[in-house]
């Protein structure tokens, strides 16, 4: 696209002031007729910079457009209304005060930094002084509204990137094969470099339209046109950014994937070191044009950047005067000037005179000149890749499209070595830069909610983050909002009558087969093949290593069924590991996770069975229904599966049912326990209630070190077994004395710790609690922590930290709610 | 989405559609030594180079396979379900 | 001032000897360090660096220059510690301004579990005397006015552990640093210069193989980062390490808003702006085993992810570069220091994982004493390569920023 002349005149704003463009126009082009010259300036000295390759591949139009920092103002469409401000200037591009920089470059040699300010407070003092003045654009202001972006994913059997006359061609071959081809050009159209080189003529101008309409015709060549590539990463993913896709994307993201890549990104120019090679206007004047056209002094650079990506070397081709690309992956190919085919070595200006100008300025990114790499190069940085990092040239937002053959001739020139002995540095991805907002997408962060969540946002639920899933943490109620006296109310409804929890995100396993009590028995710690049907067992999961991993119930429902209950976060860990252990051992197991598709309750307290009895012909009764068994039963008409197990430390059942049943039938036992004032109860309270009856959380009291013996629970593995998954580890544990032990205890004094407060015996750090809450049984604090082996007694006596503070507190053995566990078995 | 591997069930698919587990190891027997035990527990040969080890296709067929990967190129050779 | 303008080579190259009583594996901030503090603090200077690549090549020249003490066990704690106050001080003993920026280190909780695991650093810390505490979204909003503190994004911040003695440096500036001093004490460094093999005789290793030829060492160091496994192969010793990719990425300058490092575990992402206004973003490490250094499209989209998280008005900033380095992770997230009783005269400091460059210069020293007096620093002392056997793991997976 050209500008239209006729078109009718649009206008913009730039620093305030009013600037018209056409259809067809840039920022940039825009600005420029309108008289501005210079674009920037520039990092380090504030130099003035102007207009330089007009195709977004140099540092020197970097604008703010619309609140958005560092915009190239040379490929940026101008639109209507939009508003445009300089950057890196204070007052004004034309009269910069920090231009008194300049002054001061001697002093500012290569490195200057690190030679300086080598006492820590000379740096402190200093540094905050360097940062005001630092960066480029105005970050947005906090707060400030995000565009849209958006991701798509595609495929294809070839991608061409480059639309210019090779690109074409390949589009054009490949596509009377018959092959699906992508042609992703980053112009406005199609054409490459014989759009706009003056000596491209009339027979050019003809190719280029006879190979267009050849590729229009072809309905199995799709064009990208005005999409840049960014990357070619692994497997022949290319990450491309379409701008404006629509009116409400401002980028697309698309990930394309094909069999093969054809790179047709042709060459560009860079600029050559001479004296002032920075100064506003070098390129447009007629000296500059002179010296190309009379001297032929130029530096042409293939663009091999995705080639380079893709693992092709680049070795130095003297004959070319370039680098060229070799050893290219059998998926990629190269055509038209990127690999420099076409290049003849231009003559360039002799390196002495280039040496002896200390102005001319490789880096136009940070202001590196050809005198700092020399002396970088005197102090030993004499690998192009350490000279990079200490010159910082080629780092800044040009990403060295700019300055990285400069660079590399001045290496070359200091250390007498040849420019292929001198080499590149590494190319990386993205190249050319890409906004975070194309590549973040459109930021889709699942959320799960259990099937009953908009009944406890209707009972006043306070949310909390578990995973993925929300929960509720407890409920406000009509009269009180204050957490402790709401989570005191639902813990009194529990001990004193009945409440109801939604633990549905508990992981659920349905296992189907002859040899499930085999597949458990080998995982799992405890003994669960001689477990009878309709009862229930808890059992503990550890690695190799006799960390403990996971726990949950074991329910057998058959002979040849069993349902396991797993933590909410670790479903999916366990799902996968008891398949693990499954593969190739031939054995009949089939492993369905339930955890979707099934709602599941906690009805508890000494009036649960009132409750439940009203719903359901099942026998409750503890004869016919005893503590640690399981039946399958209706409830309110829902097939469901029942177990009295008791983590809360009363009579209560775990009822499990299917998902789509599940606002109903938590409405209906709410209902049905209207008349022995029923809670609906929330994770605080549970967490509290199951404390005192010192029942532990894998992954809250424990860690990724703790095994069953420390954490008290010894118990839980069966080392008689003839082998599963930790046995050599836990026997030898067995044996051995423990050093730290998971112990409750009792606040000796008025004092509440925080989970995660330290402890500390005669003043050392000794341990830490991992759970600590108000009792209301003991109308003291209690809790669980880590403490040395040889406190774990009872009576013994341990500090603990409370806001900064050491309070002392008391070992204790039992459970600090019903020891004998007399109330789960009412 | 970076690199493919070819699942046995669903063809090529993103590395990231899978879960990594751990280089392929030989279980000791119950009684073995405990050294054999501790080795296998903690040490890795890590490879630098063709490796084989498992994959479990999460987002897919949810199967666990084996495949024998390249650890310095990653390029995947070949992937298989283990024998049954 | 005058060395200012003075051009010094900060270091030199020359030929291999033929014998060097120290041979150092690896020439990143671990291996100059050890060099560095074998020779100013022992007098051994008879050493020599072994580098393949260029100088800074490896992991030192690709972490995210974070320094920080406010660790999670009582062993990790004192350790990151005196690391800390070594760096305070490298600037000053080495003549070299390496840009410790004590700027302050936030790590962000979004959850219930993770308040509580910052936490117990939080109270670890003050008993052990590190300056570290929680902080709540009014205190955030003041140190960090720049990030969303609202409730908008899903998982809403909800704490932060503050530790205002953490922070930034430039990270190729330490090895340079080291390699100057190191010159300055004739200790040899060979770049490109790559190990091929050990000679092992009588649980002892004799001499180095390399590229240039055989050396003869009085003890071998292996400070190869992800390499470890390889270097430690050679001289026979299996290590209980697995090579993850670590990726990160900088963007385009802005001037300068963020003036505090940014981590989050919940989001698997760290951001900081440097000196020079560039946002630098970390991810967690890759999900598999790799030694390949190349970057991927998936985790450059979750370092914009997450980074867009906390910094939504950040959507237009453009990202310049990408890149990954080789992480030697252990199953405790705690390095493996120390000798193995099989061959009594290679010293391992491998299994860094992500926290290697924030204990170069605390690793070095007590590397070095251990080399040069034959007894183990207590500092060092639980991170011996005997505790697999012993089963005395590290607790500090707990508190890592990255996870497996």
């Amino acid at each position: 696209m050209s500008v239209d002349e006729r078109s009718e005149t649009i206008r913009f704003e730039f620093c305030g002031k009013p600037v018209e463009a056409r259809a067809g126009d840039t920022v940039a082009s825009a600005l420029y007729r309108s008289g501005q010259r210079i674009f920037t300036r520039s990092f380090k000295y504030h130099r003035p910079r102007g207009l330089l390759c007009l195709s977004g591949k140099c540092p020197n139009c970097l604008m703010n457009v619309d609140g958005v920092p560092n915009v190239r103002a040379c490929i940026t469409p101008a639109r209507a209304g939009m508003r445009v401000r300089h950057q890196n200037a204070y007052p004004s591009l034309e009269n910069d005060w920090l231009a008194i920089a300049q002054r001061f470059d001697w002093l500012m040699p290569v490195g200057w930094y690190y030679k300086t300010m080598t006492y820590p407070s000379a740096w402190h003092a200093a540094e905050p002084y360097i940062r005001k003045i630092a960066g480029l654009g105005e970050p947005p202001p906090a707060g400030s509204e995000g565009g849209e972006y958006e991701h798509n994913y595609r495929h294809a059997e070839a991608a061409i990137i480059g639309g210019g006359p090779a690109g074409l061609q390949t589009a054009v071959e490949l596509g009377s094969r018959g092959e699906q081809v992508m042609l992703i050009d980053d112009q406005p159209a199609l054409g490459g470099h014989l759009r706009y080189s003056r000596n491209s003529g009339v027979a050019a101008a003809e190719l280029i339209a006879d190979l267009i309409g050849k590729v229009q015709k072809l309905s199995n060549v799709e064009v990208l046109q005005g999409c840049y590539c960014f990357g070619l990463y692994e497997g022949n993913l290319l990450g491309i950014v379409e701008p404006n896709p629509h009116p409400n994307a401002a980028e697309r993201l698309i990930h394309l994937r094909t069999r093969r890549v054809v790179i047709a990104t042709g060459a560009y120019e860079a600029p050559l070191l001479f004296r002032n090679n920075d100064l506003v206007g070098i390129m447009l004047s007629t000296a500059a044009q002179r010296l190309i056209r009379l001297h032929g002094v130029a530096h042409r650079v293939p663009d091999a950047g995705l080639l380079s990506q893709a693992g092709a070397r680049l070795e130095w081709d003297g004959g070319k005067g370039a680098f060229v690309s070799v050893d290219l992956p059998s998926h990629v190919a190269a055509v038209g000037d990127v690999t420099g085919a076409s290049f003849i070595a231009a003559s360039r200006l002799p390196p002495e005179q280039v040496m002896a100008s200390k102005r001319a300025f490789v880096c136009l990114c940070t202001d590196v000149s050809s005198k700092d790499l020399q002396d970088a190069i005197a102090e030993g940085f004499d690998h192009i890749e350490t000279l990079k990092r200490y010159t910082t040239a080629t780092m800044g937002p040009c990403q060295g499209r700019m300055c990285q053959l400069s660079a590399i001739s001045v290496c070359a020139h200091e250390t007498q070595r040849s420019m292929g002995a001198t080499g590149t540095t590494t190319s990386r991805p993205p190249n050319p830069s890409v906004t975070l907002g194309a590549l973040a997408g459109a930021r889709h962060h699942p959320t799960r909610r259990t099937p009953m969540h908009y009944e406890h946002d209707a009972l006043g639920a306070v949310w909390m983050d578990m995973g993925e899933w929300k929960r509720p943490r407890f409920y406000k109620t009509q009269t009180n909002s204050e957490e402790k006296a709401c989570v005191e109310e639902e813990y009194r409804a529990v001990r004193e009558r009945v409440g109801l929890i939604d633990v549905s995100t508990l992981g659920k396993l349905d296992f189907k087969g002859r040899d499930c009590g085999k597949l458990l028995d080998k995982v799992y710690a405890g003994r669960l093949s001689d477990l009878r049907p309709d009862r229930v067992r808890y059992a503990v999961l550890c690695d190799e290593a006799g960390i403990m991993l996971d726990d949950g119930t074991v329910s057998r429902l058959a002979d040849d069924q069993y349902f396991i209950t797993t933590t909410t976060g670790n479903l999916e860990f366990v799902e996968q590991w008891l398949e693990w252990w499954l593969v190739g051992t031939g054995w009949d197991v089939h492993i369905t996770n339930m955890t979707g598709g099934v709602a599941a309750v906690n009805l508890a307290g000494p009036k649960a069975r009132d409750v439940l009895a009203k719903l359901t012909s099942c026998g409750l009764d503890t004869k016919a229904f005893p503590y640690m068994a399981c039946r399958r039963a209706e409830v309110a008409g829902v097939q469901a599966l029942l177990m009295r197990i008791g983590f809360v430390g009363e009579t209560g059942w775990e009822i499990h049912f299917p998902a789509e049943a599940g606002a109903y039938l938590w409405r209906t036992l709410l209902d049905a326990g209207r008349e022995f004032d029923i809670r609906p109860f929330a994770v605080e309270a549970q967490r509290l209630l199951r404390l005192e009856k010192k029942h532990v959380i894998v992954g809250v009291d424990t860690d990724a070190l703790t095994n069953p013996f420390e954490a008290g629970m010894g118990w839980v593995s069966k080392l008689d077994k003839e082998d599963f998954i930790g046995r050599a580890a836990l026997r030898r544990l067995s044996g051995e004395e423990l050093k730290q032990i998971l112990a409750g205890f009792i606040m000796n004094e008025e004092a509440l710790p925080e989970d995660g407060a330290a402890i500390l015996v005669n003043g050392r750090l000794a341990g830490r609690v991992t759970s600590a809450r108000y009792s209301p049984v003991n109308r003291k604090a209690v809790g669980l922590a880590w403490v040395p082996a040889e406190l774990a007694r009872p009576g013994a006596e341990i500090d603990v930290r409370v806001g900064g503070r050491l309070a002392r507190a008391h070992i204790t053995q039992q459970a600090f709610y019903d020891p004998e566990g007399a109330r789960l078995r009412m | 989405m970076s690199f493919l591997l070819r699942c046995p069930h669903c063809g090529d698919r993103s590395v990231y559609e899978f879960r990594f587990g751990g280089e392929v190891k030989q279980r000791p027997a119950p009684d073995a030594p405990e050294a054999a035990w501790v080795d296998y527990t903690y040490t890795k040969a890590n490879v630098a180079g063709v490796q084989k080890e498992w994959w479990y296709h999460r987002s897919g067929c949810r199967q666990w396979m084996i495949a024998a990967r390249n650890t310095i190129t990653n390029e995947v050779l070949e992937t298989l379900f283990p024998e049954r | 001032m005058l060395r200012l303008f003075k051009k010094e080579r900060m270091w030199r190259t020359g030929d291999l000897k033929p014998r060097y009583d120290v041979v150092i594996v690896g020439a990143g901030v671990h291996g100059l360090a050890t060099a560095y503090y074998l020779g100013s603090r022992h007098g051994i200077r008879s050493v020599a660096l072994l580098e393949k690549g260029y100088l800074g090549s490896g992991n030192s020249g690709r972490n995210t220059a974070i320094i920080r003490s406010n660790y999670r066990t009582p062993e990790g704690i004192p350790f990151y510690q005196a690391s800390v106050k070594l760096y305070e001080e490298l600037s000053r003993e080495l003549g070299w301004n390496m840009l410790f920026s004590q700027c302050g280190h936030l790590t962000l909780a979004h959850t219930d579990s993770a308040v509580n695991g910052l936490r117990v650093r939080a109270e670890n810390n003050q008993v052990l005397g590190v300056d570290s505490r929680m902080i709540f979204r009014d205190e955030i909003r003041r140190l960090v006015p720049a990030m969303d503190l609202s409730n908008r994004p899903r998982f809403p911040v909800l704490a932060a552990l503050y530790h205002p003695p953490g922070g930034i440096i430039r990270h190729d500036a330490v090895v340079w640093g080291y390699a100057r001093a190191c010159d300055r004490m004739d200790i040899d460094i060979h770049t490109f210069t790559e190990v091929t093999g050990m000679r092992v005789e009588k649980g002892k290793v004799r001499s180095v193989l390399t590229n240039r030829g055989e050396v003869a060492a009085g003890s071998v160091v292996n400070a190869t980062a992800g390499w470890a496994s390889i270097v430690s192969k050679m001289a026979r010793l299996p290590l209980q390490i697995v090579s993850h990719p670590l990726q990160a990425c900088v963007t385009e300058p802005l001037k300068p808003f963020l003036d505090k490092v940014i981590v989050s575990a919940t989001l698997h992402v760290y951001v900081n702006q440097t000196d020079k206004g560039e946002l630098v973003i970390g991810a967690e490490i890759d999900p598999y085993q790799s030694y390949s250094m190349k970057g991927t499209l998936p985790t450059l989209e979750q370092m914009a992810t997450y980074t867009l998280e906390l910094f939504p008005q950040l959507h237009g900033l453009r990202v310049l570069r990408q890149w990954a380095g080789v992480c030697d992770m252990t199953p405790d997230f705690a390095p493996i220091i120390g000798v193995a009783p099989e061959v009594e005269n290679f010293y391992m400091d491998v299994g860094w994982g992500t926290y290697g460059f924030k204990t170069a210069p605390i690793a070095g020293k007590c590397v070095a004493e251990l080399i040069a007096t034959g007894k183990t620093p207590n500092l060092i002392a639980p991170f011996s390569p005997a505790r697999f056997t012993t089963g005395q793991l590290v607790g500090e997976k707990a508190a890592a920023a990255v996870s497996t």
